[in-house]
């Protein structure tokens, strides 16, 4: 029986041959002058092109091949005729070898589009056969361990890393086009901030200090705006060293954009724009397929305070209540959240709302005025005592922005992280430090502004009803592999079955 | 009690209590109306004369006359305009509040008529009510010069005080977005891949490690994305590219920072001579772009970016200095060399190299391409396809720094499995910074990769080269600094 050592051993052999026969099976260049996509368009042109080859069938003097590249497949139609000698030398070819061919584009008479090659090129000789059926490759580990298998052998795989491509370069052109100003604020920093979380701690060696890796890039990109910038973002990797679920990773992608004397009306009317222009681009409709429903995102997004979401959805007046009711009312609906005593009236209010609203916001919904002693960061707000102008955007009961009118006056500024530093919360780690370089560059002068944090790999997940996290990250973080072996034995079953479809006998074209 | 420019924190703090006290938010929410950046509406003037225009910016400069205020406004274009508040009367008393109280370096919104003063000068006309605080400056504008630890440490202190700072920033800014959208034109895809590793990969060097808790490991920072670029080569994505954050363990001098920003590139198909047509070609342009010109000053040089640029061989180099047949050189007589010229003794190649290093460091001014490396120093370098001991490598030096690295791929993986195990067997014999054997990026090769040019190009100092910047903390927005006590 063949495993996958045999088959290896097989694709040796015929790298030997080809040696032999003068031919090097590991090529420096091809000049690919079609891609197939474009070579599918090109009937009656002679053409070269190049990829991989997917499936090989022979019959006499003939033999098809179907070869890929990223941008399509195309047909082989190899003819002795055209070959001569060279055509006896496709026995030595595997599925999956890189094969440059030059020809004539025509089609066989079956009428299917195909390149007639007068010669072809082996540019790359696999050594390892594809797996061939999904069979191997179900097991998500590997598909995420091994992701240049799962993006080649599952279209669909492949199709929402495109769109996480054209995404991220759509947002960039949105703000571009506003005159925004792209900047990178560093990774290594030694005081993290920006937001609540747990850092990653490493050491730098030349200066033998330790440093933390970024929580956010906030702090950073506003002492820009200190130093002149209006508009300005950065696209950046994140860390946060933290619990990995569903939705939640180690590191990802966030984006942060800030814009000089705007406040978050101003941001709110941006991001709404930013994921209506998404959605034309990429859809051409500003409907989204979510989960199972279909929403659309195209109206103006209505602005609900926090309070009302409460009354509305709940049917909560937490303006009637005291933190003893709603400590109550958060135990009864919500048993399985942690308490830890002593939590403010506002840190309880935002609990309730994080627990029982955000699911209902399927329709896209901004939630406004959140309670100070959640966002210490944000700006208090210009008329409600207790409430900060901070705004999150839902779609599909997800969040998806978040943002604030920021601080402008440092006194302010102060006296938040000084609260939050007080904070009851279950990981001290977490709490915001007082930053007195930031303070300073706030006393410089600040004009008033808006930011906004949108999460990069969210948004993919939102884009492409995909709401699992390890499917938008091309490499995700996995824990070291412990069970490398035993993949690999499974997978040697999957090639038997690969040996016995790539046999060159099902004559049917 | 006149506000003047280098109000102490103290003298502002005091400013701000009387603005509270008159009932003025000295940090409002909102900034009324802007018609246009400053500049745009100098522009616009013949269109705007006459008209009521709001104005932001910060103050950058006033000069009182008696019951006249002139202010300079200026914005983030560097657009400055010029702003009159005249004194409407003698119960004006926002008049006296505004002049007493607004200082250089507060951000303001004038709201008034459009026109010129007697000196010609384009003015905005208004009186102290429409002449809005929007953000009070608690300390002045940075003065004079701004030391070189300052403008790392604080950098929107230069940012604020040096318009060249501005300027530097906005054209790497500029070079970034260009290489993005030549690779773009070009069909490359733009990825991401992951920092955080369980191993490491792709270059010579340090890593940073750090722990993660909730899978309980040890994991590295990454020093290169090239092993990841590559195996999505072999995935089928075609040509991928990555503007990628690279960290490396190391010192930190002109050219070095701990954290650095790398463009890296893989394009089936090509190979190292394509890789050089089409960045010789790139950074013309991108220069042209920048400066109107492929003359660009760097200290005391003028660099010249125009294409096609020199191409020198590390033997053509080596015959050139030493007069020596580096192919055909016994190794006695090469050690002997070696010796003589201060080069650690080792493997030919690395010689070879360590006397090119040697003749060449900090000479190569002008866009260089220094191709074809000994095999034994490019362990993930395809071998030449006319001499076996030679990879198809280049490095490209510009104004002395080595700023790009490009190697036709090897992707036989028998091969790189054979130099991936001479690079373990130095690093068992103790040298750390040889790549370590990766068996996954192997088996990825195994399923098959094209041909392909690979290319990493520095960000940091191709923006450097272009900005007459020479230093690299100062081409890095927040350099890594040590901690303050």
């Amino acid at each position: 029986m063949a495993d996958e050592s045999n088959l290896q051993e097989i694709r040796l052999e015929k790298i030997e041959k080809l040696l032999q026969l003068g031919i090097d099976p590991f090529q420096y260049y091809f000049d690919k002058t079609h891609t197939i996509a474009q070579a599918l368009a090109s009937e009656g042109e002679s053409i070269k092109t190049a990829g991989r080859i997917f499936s090989y069938r022979e019959h006499g003097n003939i033999a098809f091949i179907d070869l890929k590249d990223e941008s399509g497949k195309i047909q082989l139609f190899l003819q002795k005729k055209l070959l001569g000698e060279a055509f006896k030398n496709l026995k030595l070819l595997d599925i999956g070898d890189f094969i440059g061919v030059e020809g004539k584009v025509g089609r066989t008479t079956a009428g299917e589009i195909s390149v007639l090659p007068i010669s072809y090129t082996i540019l790359t000789k696999s050594l390892r056969p594809l797996p061939n059926e999904w069979f191997g490759l179900k097991d998500t580990e590997t598909r995420y361990r091994q992701r240049y298998l799962d993006l080649l052998l599952n279209p669909e795989v492949r199709e929402r890393f495109n769109l996480r491509t054209k995404i991220i370069s759509g947002v960039r052109e949105y703000l571009d086009n506003l005159g925004f100003w792209e900047v990178e604020t560093p990774a290594l920093q030694v005081m993290y901030g920006g937001t609540n979380a747990k850092p990653f701690t490493t050491h730098l060696n030349a200066l033998d200090q330790e440093v933390y890796l970024r929580i956010a890039v906030e702090l950073y990109i506003k002492r820009l705006i200190t130093g002149g910038y209006e508009k300005v973002y950065e696209i950046a990797k994140n860390f946060r060293n933290e619990g990995i679920d569903q939705t939640h990773f180690p590191e990802f992608t966030m984006i942060e954009w800030y814009e000089a004397y705007v406040d978050y009306h101003t941001m709110m009317d941006r991001a709404e724009g930013l994921l209506k222009f998404l959605a034309k681009k990429l859809f051409n409709s500003t409907i989204l397929q979510l989960d199972k429903k279909k929403v659309d995102i195209g109206n103006k997004w209505p602005r609900l305070t926090m309070i009302d979401s409460l009354k509305e959805k709940l049917g909560l007046d937490v303006e009637k209540e005291t933190e003893k009711s709603l400590l109550t009312y958060l135990k009864k609906h919500c048993p399985d959240v942690q308490i830890l005593g002593g939590e403010t009236k506002g840190q309880l209010i935002f609990a309730i709302f994080d627990h029982l609203v955000t699911k209902t916001l399927i329709e896209p919904t901004w939630i406004i005025d959140y309670p100070n002693d959640v966002s210490p960061l944000a700006r208090p707000h210009r008329s409600k005592p207790g409430f900060v102008e901070r705004y999150e955007g839902y779609v599909g009961g997800k969040e998806i922005f978040d943002g604030w009118s920021e601080i402008t006056d440092a006194r302010v500024q102060r006296k938040a992280w000084e609260k939050d530093q007080n904070a009851i919360r279950e990981d001290k780690d977490e709490a915001q430090h007082v930053d007195e370089d930031f303070l300073a560059a706030i006393e410089y002068g600040m004009p008033p502004y808006g930011g906004i944090g949108l999460g990069i790999d969210r948004l993919i997940m939102l884009l492409t009803n995909t709401w699992a996290i390890k499917e938008v990250i091309l490499f995700p973080t996995l824990r070291r592999d412990e069970k490398k072996g035993e993949r690999d034995t499974k997978r040697k079953k999957s090639s038997v079955k690969q040996k016995l479809v790539t046999t060159p006998k099902n004559n049917n074209t | 009690m006149a506000g003047t420019p280098e109000q102490s924190r103290e003298a502002r703090m005091q400013h701000l209590s009387a603005l509270e006290a008159a009932g003025i938010n000295p940090f409002p929410q909102e900034t009324p109306l802007i018609t246009a950046p400053n500049s745009e509406i100098t522009k616009r003037f013949p269109e705007l004369e006459g008209q009521t225009v709001g104005i932001v910016g910060r103050i950058t400069g006033m000069r009182q006359h008696g019951k006249l205020v002139f202010y300079d406004v200026t914005d983030h274009n560097e657009g400055k305009m010029q702003v009159l508040v005249a004194k409407t009367g003698e119960e004006d008393s926002r008049f006296d509040l505004v002049k007493g109280n607004y200082d250089e370096g507060d951000f303001v919104h004038a709201e008034g008529v459009l026109g010129k003063t007697n000196n010609g000068e384009i003015t905005v006309r208004t009186k102290a009510d429409e002449f809005t605080m929007l953000a009070k400056a608690l300390l002045p504008p940075p003065r004079g010069e701004i030391s070189q630890e300052v403008a790392r440490r604080q950098r929107y202190m230069e940012l604020y005080g040096r318009r060249e700072a501005r300027e530097r920033f906005r054209m790497r800014s500029e070079m970034v977005e260009a290489m993005r959208q030549t690779f773009l034109a070009r069909g490359f895809t733009e990825v991401e891949t992951p920092v955080l590793d369980n191993t490491y990969g792709g270059a010579n060097a340090r890593p940073f490690t750090t722990h993660h808790n909730a899978l309980d490991q040890e994991m590295f920072m990454k020093i290169s994305p090239e092993l990841y670029l590559k195996r999505l080569v072999a995935g089928n994505m075609g040509p991928v590219f990555e503007f990628s954050r690279n960290f490396r363990n190391e010192g930190i001098d002109a050219t070095h920072n701990p954290e650095f920003s790398m463009m890296e590139a893989y394009e089936p198909y090509g190979d190292y001579n394509e890789m050089m047509r089409m960045t010789e070609s790139m950074f013309e342009k991108i220069a042209l772009k920048l400066h109107g010109t492929t003359r660009v000053q760097f200290g005391d040089h003028v660099i010249d970016f125009k294409a096609p640029w020199k191409r020198l061989t590390i033997y053509g180099g080596l015959e050139e200095t030493y007069h020596i047949d580096p192919q055909a050189i016994s190794d006695n007589e090469l050690r002997k060399l070696a010796k003589k010229h201060g080069v650690k003794e080792g493997r030919r190649g690395d010689m070879l190299l360590g006397l090119f290093e040697e003749a060449y460091d900090g000479k190569l001014t002008q866009p260089t391409f220094v191709l074809d490396y000994p095999r034994e120093t490019s362990p993930l370098t395809k071998k030449h396809r006319t001499n076996p001991d030679l990879v198809e490598r280049f490095e490209t030096y510009i104004g002395g720094m080595e700023v790009m690295n490009c190697y036709t791929e090897l992707n036989d993986p028998r091969e790189q499995r054979a130099r991936l195990e001479e690079e373990q067997r130095l690093r068992n014999a103790g040298d750390a910074e040889a790549m370590q054997m990766d068996d996954d990026f192997i088996t990825s090769m195994e399923y098959g990769l094209p041909p392909m040019g690979g290319i990493g190009i520095s960000i940091d100092r191709m923006a450097m080269v272009l900005t007459n910047t020479p230093q690299i903390r100062d081409m890095i927005l927040f350099p890594q600094v040590r901690k303050t006590k």
